[in-house]
């Protein structure tokens, strides 16, 4: 890997860690190349998103409310994935206690960070239970 | 804030974000993983999906009307679609508008 790590370190983005947490490997694929051109799309993307978004934003206007949803819908469908990978359901249970809890108990700004920290308790506290399932 | 003081934010931003980034592999160089990060590494991923699904409708207020149904009922829209179409593309993409069209017409 040598210098495409650390093109792979700084290109990492929140798609390409769905992504490769998500998809099975494909023993076809140069996993060398597959990486860094599953980095370099999603950041291209990004980039040419933000850009456009930008130059364009600023000159005209639709009413976008509801697009934000698609981030969700991104996460649904890889909750699913990893669902369909792992057969075990004790981590959603896991994550949906801890978040729904982190949300009723602070501020909704704080709510991420508590939300994981609770949830690395309780998967080292249930740790035994997770990993016969 | 000046176009010089913002090239500057940039690149601190990219240098304490990239040091983030290359902290892990410093830290875990050559070494065999301990089963603690084997573990977090293999179900971290899924109870961090289900926390985010959480988050990006954390600023939805349950407790007045219409009661999150719109979300809630965007998610199952997008699950049930996923888990009998699956396709990635489809349930991104008819979710998004099953719940644009929630919010601009109910």
């Amino acid at each position: 890997m040598g210098k495409a790590k650390t093109y792979l370190i700084f290109g990492l983005t929140d798609e390409t860690y769905a992504l490769l947490t998500s998809i099975k490997d494909d023993e076809t694929l140069n996993k060398k190349w597959y990486y860094i051109f599953l980095t370099a799309f999603n950041q291209l993307y990004w980039f040419i998103g933000s850009t456009l978004g930008a130059i364009i934003g600023s000159n005209i206007s639709f009413n976008t409310a509801g697009l934000e949803f698609s981030l969700t819908a991104l996460f649904v469908v890889l909750c699913i994935e990893q669902y369909k990978n792992l057969r075990n359901y004790v981590p959603f249970l896991i994550g949906i206690v801890a978040s729904i809890f982190a949300l009723i108990l602070v501020p909704s700004d704080k709510m991420l960070i508590v939300s994981i920290i609770l949830a690395l308790i309780l998967m080292f506290t249930f740790r035994k239970r997770i990993e016969v399932e | 804030m000046s176009n010089y003081d913002i090239y500057i934010a940039i690149l601190i931003m990219a240098l304490v974000n990239f040091f983030t980034r290359v902290f892990p592999f410093l830290f875990f160089r050559k070494k065999e993983l301990p089963s603690y990060i084997v573990f977090v590494e293999k179900y971290f991923p899924a109870v961090i999906m289900t926390i985010l699904i959480v988050y990006s409708i954390k600023d939805v207020d349950f407790s007045i009307y219409p009661y999150g149904i719109k979300e809630v009922g965007a998610i199952l829209f997008t699950a049930i679609l996923h888990i009998t179409v699956r396709n990635y593309l489809v349930s991104i993409f008819c979710g998004t508008i099953f719940y644009m069209g929630l919010v601009h017409y109910l």
